[in-house]
């Protein structure tokens, strides 16, 4: 079965961070503004849990894990 | 079994899991509904909610802790019967897949949506929120037009009027209510609406809903070119059962869920179905049917879960379906269906305390009763028999004269 | 006119906490009987109230709500709550874009990396402020001692002020949040912060030093971007955000262990609980009581209710923290339970800027304050504490021996 992939929503970032403090293997923040930079966008089924965690903290909802299908 | 999932936390669903640990099932219980109030005495949301005669906590109802059911707040999606999982999107956006052991569906009905423009002031009443919006927009308006004479439209009309609003209900039929109740009820009925000053457009359908430019509902175009002008417009044109999550599951729900004569899902094990959604066999009345009422969500959540369990009537839900409807204070009852009466026995014809007897070749089909008060429940024996009209006229005369 | 009826009925809020520590039995009920409703609120006039950690989240989460407090008519807690936002001219109380704009000039400065970089000066800190408790001797107010110094002296070198600078801010800050104080008493402790910074400013002027605040008056003030003005403003928000909600929360926190030893000997026990414990702590304390108040700036729903533009929005973090359906059995403080996903830094566009800085300083602290002091104790009973009547629910003092 094919990986879940991350789609991350830049416009929307406001650098909080919450997203690095849960998944620091898949997320971290641009020293200019502190704003989301998308390490890995291929999810493995045991990192799922944890990038949907991420996805459920980050406070504007800028992050989406797409199955494969999509 | 170690999961039983209960999709819907209204009152079947709610009964349903009372009924499971109640019979011992000790397992996880989890429960899935959208809607953030459940569960709340629906029946309230025409009447006590929307008029403002009920406090919120008068119409609220709680799930016990001590059921210990996991609550998920969230829409369901989609049903897989081979891998036994609900899929959904909880209500923050994040979707879940969950497995069952056994499942309840208790989704219940949804209003049938409007097919008219979408405007400010225009409703249709389901939910709490639904109630609470509407009555809103009553408290400001003067004229209000309910489209469709059916009950949630009639003790809508009731609540309007006693809010001294000008109100008009517009219905297709001839009579409001006239295949549920006949003729003679329904006459009554409407003459009592007309009696509070409620006006009956009769025979007309609504061509369509004409806004201001701001958006608001301004004119109700009918059918024969007449309008109304209107500042709250109800659209009560019936229910549809809630089986959009259901239609990839190869499950048959045109009309309904359709279910064997224990509430179990036809084409499937250990699924059952209770409350409005459910198209259940009635040993009854020998056929499939479908109540969307209170008292029946309740016995047949509890049926449901005993299917579940094994701990079932085998002979089925036998039911003998009760219904109750509020206006202008006084109730009026049911017990029993009578769809495909040939004859309907008026046994009181004043209109404040009408009472008919509806039969199919000569055997008791259903009740139906104006300020009846608790002796309907005297006539449920006499539905479940399919009495003969002697043994009703009888049992009527008995009750109706003082003891001797 | 039904709407007279129907503010004869509502619930007034806030509403009250019965035991300190936990959320108003209130909450617990609305929650239950009817989780989206409208409350009246201290001038009369009437707000939606959410409950849910679901709607709360989407709530705050809604672009047609804003923050705007100067809009007619934006709900407030309270007369001196409304006096102290409504004198704030700074991200916090703007709506995108310009809050963005605004926000995104300091995201940096609070980025994880950067933050965690404190960590060493923050563990010296401790120590020193341990040593300074240990050598004085029990009685000491925990208040006084450690709650306070410890974020004080955080924002100082964040800001690079001096450190003898803190008592005045700590003094002001109090004032301008207390539920206690006057509107005008409230608005002056504002006013004179603010003047302090205008000073400040005045002096970085032409600095090219690598503060904070030099940084933004060299690369934002000076080029235009900002005004002194919305720079002052900036700086009183850092200083109001970062100073008595983390020193409120280490007090609290403190207290609420004291209240659970068996949590105490979880986290002596297993270090590497410190991180949970500190969410757990942030969740069930949820100081940051009186915040998430919203107007409707265009028509939007909950749950299927209608919200009309115009109304106020109450979205309360304690509310989402303890909904049982999010957090099960949420009275209970239980640091091995997964509490991230809490609201107590809000969510949305405002989620609290600084929280890296919170968790990094709160991680610090309770990674030593038990080994520190294994007998730590509580010198009065909690029924006899003072808890503040303020935007930032807190302690006043909390007499510990050891």
């Amino acid at each position: 079965m094919a990986n879940k992939t991350i789609e991350v929503l830049h416009e929307r970032c406001m650098g909080a961070g919450n997203c690095v403090e849960v998944a620091p293997d898949f997320f971290d923040q641009d020293p200019m503004d502190g704003t989301v930079i998308l390490l890995h966008p291929q999810v493995a089924p045991g990192d799922e849990a944890v990038v949907e965690k991420a996805a459920n903290v980050c406070p504007v909802a800028a992050i989406i894990l797409h199955s494969a299908a999509s | 079994m170690k999961t039983i999932v209960i999709a819907g936390s209204s009152v079947a669903g709610l009964s349903a899991a009372r009924e499971l640990r109640q019979g011992g099932f000790g397992g996880r219980l989890l429960t899935v509904d959208r809607d953030p109030h459940v569960p709340y005495r629906r029946p309230e949301v025409s009447k006590g909610l929307l008029s403002g005669a009920l406090p919120a906590g008068k119409v609220a109802m709680g799930w016990a802790d001590e059921l210990r059911a996991e609550r998920i707040s969230g829409g369901l999606e989609g049903l897989d019967l081979q891998r036994r999982t609900i899929r959904g999107i909880h209500s923050d956006g994040r979707p879940f897949t969950e497995q069952y052991d056994g499942l309840v569906i208790a989704t219940g009905t949804m209003a049938r949506p409007s097919p008219f423009a979408k405007l400010g002031g225009v409703h249709s009443l389901r939910t709490w929120a639904d109630s609470h919006n509407m009555r809103g927009d009553l408290a400001e308006a003067q004229r209000v037009v309910i489209v469709g004479g059916g009950f949630i439209g009639l003790e809508v009309a009731s609540v309007a009027r006693k809010l001294g609003k000008e109100v008009t209900v517009i219905e297709p039929m001839q009579a409001p209510l006239v295949h549920i109740l006949g003729q003679t009820f329904s006459a009554a009925l409407q003459a009592k609406h007309e009696n509070e000053g409620v006006r009956f457009v009769l025979g007309q359908t609504v061509r369509e809903l004409e806004g201001h430019a701001s958006g608001l509902i301004r004119r109700v175009h009918l059918s024969n070119g007449d309008s109304l002008d209107a500042d709250v417009v109800l659209v009560a044109i019936g229910s549809v059962p809630a089986v959009d999550w259901l239609l990839d599951s190869s499950l048959d729900v045109e009309r309904g869920l359709v279910c064997d004569t224990t509430c179990s899902v036809a084409g499937t094990e250990d699924v059952v179905a209770a409350g409005d959604i459910a198209l259940w066999h009635n040993p009854l009345y020998e056929r499939l049917m479908r109540v969307e009422h209170w008292t029946n969500a309740v016995e047949q959540g509890t049926y449901a879960a005993k299917r579940l369990l094994g701990t079932h009537d085998a002979g089925g839900f036998v039911s003998a379906p009760y219904f109750w409807s509020e206006q202008y204070g006084s109730r009026i009852q049911s017990i029993g269906s009578n769809l495909g009466h040939d004859q309907a026995v008026v046994l009181d014809d004043d209109p404040e305390r009408l009472f008919v007897a509806y039969l199919k070749e000569g055997r008791l089909l259903s009740v139906a009763g104006m300020a009846a008060g608790a002796s309907i429940f005297q006539f449920r024996n006499l539905v479940l028999e399919r009495a003969p009209i002697d043994d009703v006229t009888a049992h009527f005369a008995s009750l109706r004269q003082p003891a001797s | 006119m039904a709407s007279t009826n129907e503010t004869a009925t509502l619930r007034k809020f806030p509403f009250q906490r019965d035991w300190p520590l936990s959320q108003p039995p209130e909450m617990a009920e609305v929650r239950k009987i009817e989780p989206i409703s409208k409350v009246q609120l201290w001038d009369g006039s009437t707000a939606w109230l959410a409950t849910r950690y679901a709607d709360i989240k989407q709530l705050l989460n809604d672009r047609a709500l804003s923050s705007d407090t100067l809009r007619p008519g934006f709900p407030q807690s309270s007369e001196t709550a409304a006096s102290f936002r409504k004198g704030q001219r700074v991200f916090a109380r703007m709506d995108p874009p310009q809050h963005d704009v605004h926000r995104l000039m300091l995201t940096a400065d609070f980025m994880i990396r950067r933050v965690r970089g404190y960590r060493p000066y923050l563990d010296a800190m401790i120590d020193e402020v341990f040593d300074g408790m240990e050598k004085s001797g029990g009685p000491v107010d925990l208040v006084q001692s450690l709650a306070l110094p410890v974020p004080s002296r955080v924002i100082t070198k964040l800001l690079d002020l001096p450190p003898e600078d803190s008592d005045f801010f700590l003094d002001r800050v109090q004032k301008a949040m207390s539920l206690d104080s006057t509107p005008e008493e409230s608005q002056q402790a504002g006013t004179d912060t603010l003047a302090y910074f205008a000073r400040v400013i005045e002096e970085r002027w032409d600095s090219d030093a690598d503060d904070l605040i030099s940084r933004l008056v060299r690369g934002r003030v000076r080029t235009g971007e900002l005004t002194p003005e919305e720079l002052q403003h900036m700086l009183h928000l850092i200083l109001v955000g970062g100073f008595d909600t983390t020193a409120n929360m280490i007090a609290l926190g403190t207290l609420l262990f004291l209240e659970n030893p068996d949590q105490i000997k979880k986290l002596r026990e297993n270090p590497d609980l410190v991180p949970a414990a500190v969410e757990e702590l942030l969740r069930y304390l949820s100081v940051a009581h009186h915040v998430a108040y919203r107007q409707a700036a265009e028509d939007t729903s909950i749950g299927g209710f209608d919200i009309r533009a115009g109304e106020g929005v109450i979205a309360p973090i304690m509310a989402a923290n303890h909904d049982p359906e999010a957090f099960p059995d949420p009275e209970k403080f239980d640091i091995t339970r997964d509490a991230r996903g809490h609201l107590a830094f809000g969510y949305g566009v405002h989620q609290c800027l600084g929280q890296p800085l919170a968790r990094v300083e709160l991680q610090a602290v309770f990674a030593k304050i038990f080994d520190r002091f294994p007998n730590l104790r509580l010198v009065e009973k909690v029924e006899n504490l003072e808890f503040h009547n303020s935007i930032i629910y807190g302690v006043e003092s909390v007499l510990v021996d050891w």
